[in-house]
Order: C-alpha cells, then structure tokens, then sequence
C-alpha cells in the first residue's frame, strides 16, 4: 500500500479513524499543525535541522493538509546523468562522472531555470554532497533571493532545504562559498503544498514539550513567541470558517492571540481571530469573525480559569451571519449579528502573538485545525473535535 | 535549559540584533518594546528565549565569540552593547519576563485596540 497515496487521498488514515485530511479533501484551503508530528518540525526556518526532541525550539511546522505530498520533479538532469545538460555553471564549477564538483572561487552558482514556482509556494530542495561545505541554497529569478542562509553540508545522510517563493520563482541556485572542494549530486526540487508556519528568530520560536501524559504541544511563553504563515493565505472565494485549538491557558491576566488572519481583525476585514483569555483577569475565551464587521461569541466561566486544558472551536459565517464557540464539545457561546459582507481575504497568518508583535498567548498548543470551506455536519464537528482531544487530553 | 532574558537600551539594539544574527539566531530578536510608564517612546526592547549555561557563562563573561569578527562587529562594539544589556536566567520561564522588566523600572508598551 502506498501510505502517501492513502493520506494524500485525504478520506481516512489506514485503521478506519476519523483523520483531518478529510475536511481539506476537496482542496479547501486552511491548515492542520500537529506537533506530535516530529517529521514536521525544524529548528530551522530553512527546515535543514529536524526537531529529534522536547526542549528544541521550532522555528518551521509544516501543514499536514496537503498530506505532506510532494509535487512533480521540476529540476532536470538533477543526477548529472546527461553531463550538464540543464544546468548553468558558474566559475569553478564542472560536471564529470554524474555529479557537480566546485573548487573555488567563492559565490560562483550552479543554477537551473526554466521551471515555474508562483509566489508563496514552499519547495523541498534535496540533495546529495560529497566532501564538506559551506552553501547558500536559493529560488532566484524575477528579483532578488529567496535564500536559505549560510548552511554547512558534510557527505553522508542526504540533505534538505525548505525554500518559500517570495515572488514568482524560475531557478534554483547553489552558492557555493570560498575555501570549499565538494560535488553535489541527485538534485531534486519539488513543491510541499501547504500552508506552512515559520519563525525567523531563536528568541521568538516556541519550544516543542511534552506534558506529563505524554503529549506533545508547542509552547508560547507569552512574552515573544510566535509562528506565521510562510506565505498569505488565500482562503479562495470563500465566507465560512472553522477553527479546531487544543490549548491549555496557563494564564488569564492578560488576553492572548491563539490565532489571528492579518495583523489584526480590528483593521482588517474579512477575518478571524481565537483569544484566550479574551478578557484580561479574566476565565475566557473569544472567537470571533469579521466580513465588514465583526461577530464575536465570547465564553466567560470559572470552568475555564486558568490553567486549564480545553479543545476550543470556533465556527463562523459571514453571510448567515454566526460565530459559535465551543469548549470541549459542547456549544458555549455564539453570535448572530451582522458580520457586513464579503468573504475571508487574503492574509498572512499569526499563531501565538498579534502580527508577531503583540497580545502573546501564554499556553501550550496541542493541535491547531483551520479551515476555510462550506459549513461541517454536526458528526464532522464532533469528528474532529474528539481528534484533537485525543491529542490534547482536554475531556 | 536556562529561561532567559535580555532587555537592551533602544539605541543598542541594532547592535544586540546584528550580534544575534550572528550567532545563528535570526535578524530580529529584541522584539518587546518598554518604556518606564508603558507607554511610547519606546526606551528598551526586550526578549525572552531559552538558553544553555555556556550562553549565560558567554554573557556573563563578556566572552567575544568570533563568529562576531567573521561578521563583522568588532570588540568594541560588541562590549559597548554588554555593558548596556540586562540579562537573567531562572530555571523555570513563570513571571520571568515580567519580574525582570519591573526590577528594571520597564513595562511593556500598552495596546490599546484587541
């Protein structure tokens, strides 16, 4: 059996249970984050360095709901079999007996055009190094870089760098820096469809756990961490919402931002937004919605002071106007009001602080479920809600 | 791993970043403007993170890592910044942050709109 193939199918995951493939399944655009998924996770934002363990810093997490399925070959000749058919060498750079070899001097590029990568795609660039060296690894074309940042490769295990496009991209490049004698060989591009989540920074980075059930959670300190959508997301032409969180709230003095589309609802329109607490001092939570205007459903009650360990969903509609929260399964607060109009637009995404800027949760997150699509069914809900519990340990 | 943080003057924090940077860390980690009443200008920039021991005895020393050299910032400038960083490390991150920046005389800047 062809497990990808199984989980890019999206219905269910071998054994017959419920998995969230199946709410992406007819391509609906959103994201599925999963960190007690170790082979989604990077201690890097370039994605060279898995997480192998609890206490390390994540700094990228893929989206599982794609499958995590790569797209087709875009690179050519990428074992050298054809000499260097394909490939543009810079100085210092020559191909002999099915590999590129580089001896100086610093900077010089192999490269290879000739492929379309559209802005805000992530690409999984593989490939084998014979020796030891120091690389830039980047999607160029169209201006500028998207660079991965000086990286230090050695022969044996095969290596890998995560590149989003920035700008429509044509060509992949390895810059080779000075001092350096390698060959590289099996080269391979090929596109990760997803909405991935990234952290520039070691400081802001929240750190991979494990609590005492043995669960896995991200943690945000509530000072400075923060991930963020490696790209906007376009939740296409498209005015309902859902939002599945396993969260535990460490603290309710100040209100947090689990999640938040744009840098912020209050400015922007055609939103959402899941606070925890959503009221400083006190045991809350808020999800709201926001075509023109906006449509909060807010849950305030001692069962949820903190700490506290809770599966929280949001469901929204901008044109049957409703925001439904709901806590651990169970419906606890909603909103009919006029959300105006318009459908979710287009905007990069923040899990843990306002525009990586402000209001930072301080909690752990289990799972985290985003999606953009038509209204789920009342079992579609439940589903998925009991999955992220199984994840989370809430109820 | 040791909860950490470190709150810099505002003046030395391009300075505190590019070191940052240079050690591998990323371009902008002094993220969290203060200011001693919360509310603008912005006076200090703070961030809290986690950290081994050799980061805190590399700190605490005033060690020059050469990877600064490599980068181009030099001793001086590199010990103009030490000498303006406040930096603390507990062993659990609870209050940290906020019980550092209060022993400093810094709050965070307010929002005003959630």
């Amino acid at each position: 059996v062809n497990l990808g193939l199984v989980l890019g199918l999206g219905a269910r995951p071998l054994g017959g249970g419920f998995s969230p493939l199946s709410l992406f399944a007819a391509g609906e655009q959103g994201y599925w984050l999963d960190p007690s998924d170790f082979s989604t996770m990077f201690q890097d934002a370039a994605g060279t360095t898995p997480v192998t363990a609890v206490g390390q810093s994540v700094r990228l997490m893929l989206d599982k709901s794609r499958g995590l399925v790569l797209g087709p070959q875009l690179v050519t000749n990428g074992d050298f079999s054809n000499g260097s058919t394909g490939w543009t060498l810079g100085s210092g750079w020559s191909v002999a007996g099915g590999a590129a070899s580089f001896s100086s001097p610093s900077g010089a590029e192999l490269t290879q055009a000739g492929y379309s990568l559209p802005q805000g795609r992530m690409v999984e660039i593989s490939f084998d190094i014979a020796g030891t060296c120091s690389m830039i690894v980047q999607l160029i074309g169209g201006g500028g870089a998207d660079p991965s940042g000086i990286i230090n490769f050695a022969s044996g295990a095969r290596h890998t760098v995560r590149l989003t496009a920035s700008i429509n991209r044509t060509t992949v490049s390895f810059s080779a820096l000075g001092g350096t004698n390698f060959s590289i060989d099996n080269i391979s591009v090929r596109e990760l469809p997803g909405n991935h989540f990234t952290q520039a920074n070691v400081a802001n980075a929240p750190l991979l756990q494990q609590d005492t059930s043995g669960r896995y959670f991200l943690l945000f300190d509530g000072s400075d961490d923060w991930l963020q959508s490696a790209a906007t997301i376009n939740p296409g032409a498209v005015d309902k919402a859902q939002v599945f969180a396993g969260v535990r709230k460490l603290s309710d003095a100040a209100v947090g931002v689990v999640l938040e589309s744009s840098a912020s609802l209050a400015a922007n329109n055609g939103t959402i937004q899941l606070l925890a607490p959503s009221t400083a001092g006190a045991p809350t939570y808020g999800f709201t919605s926001r075509g023109t205007s906006n449509g909060a459903a807010t849950y305030n009650n001692a069962a949820v002071t903190a700490p506290v360990t809770n599966v929280v969903s949001g469901l929204a509609d901008i044109s049957a106007p409703s925001s439904i929260l709901r806590v651990n399964g169970s419906q606890v607060g909603s909103n009919t009001s006029s959300q105006g109009t318009g459908n979710y637009l287009t905007y990069t995404h923040f899990i843990g602080r306002r525009n990586g800027a402000t209001i930072p949760f301080n909690g752990r997150l289990y799972q985290m479920i985003t999606r953009f699509g038509a209204n789920l069914t009342a079992d579609q809900i439940a589903a998925t809600e009991t999955f992220v519990n199984q994840r989370t340990g809430a109820y | 791993m040791l909860s950490t943080v470190l709150i810099l003057p505002a003046d030395q924090v391009d300075a505190g970043n590019a070191v940052a940077e240079a050690m591998g860390w990323g371009p902008s980690n002094y993220s969290i403007p203060l200011s001693a009443n919360g509310r603008d200008p912005v006076t200090h920039y703070g961030l809290h993170t986690w950290a081994t021991e050799g980061f805190r005895d590399m700190i605490e020393t005033g060690y020059y890592p050469p990877e600064l050299e490599q980068a181009g910032i030099d001793e001086k400038t590199f010990a103009a910044m030490t000498a303006a960083l406040v930096s603390s490390f507990w062993p659990d991150y609870t209050d940290h942050f906020a019980t550092v920046i209060k022993e400093s005389g810094l709050q965070q800047i307010e929002v005003a709109d959630v």
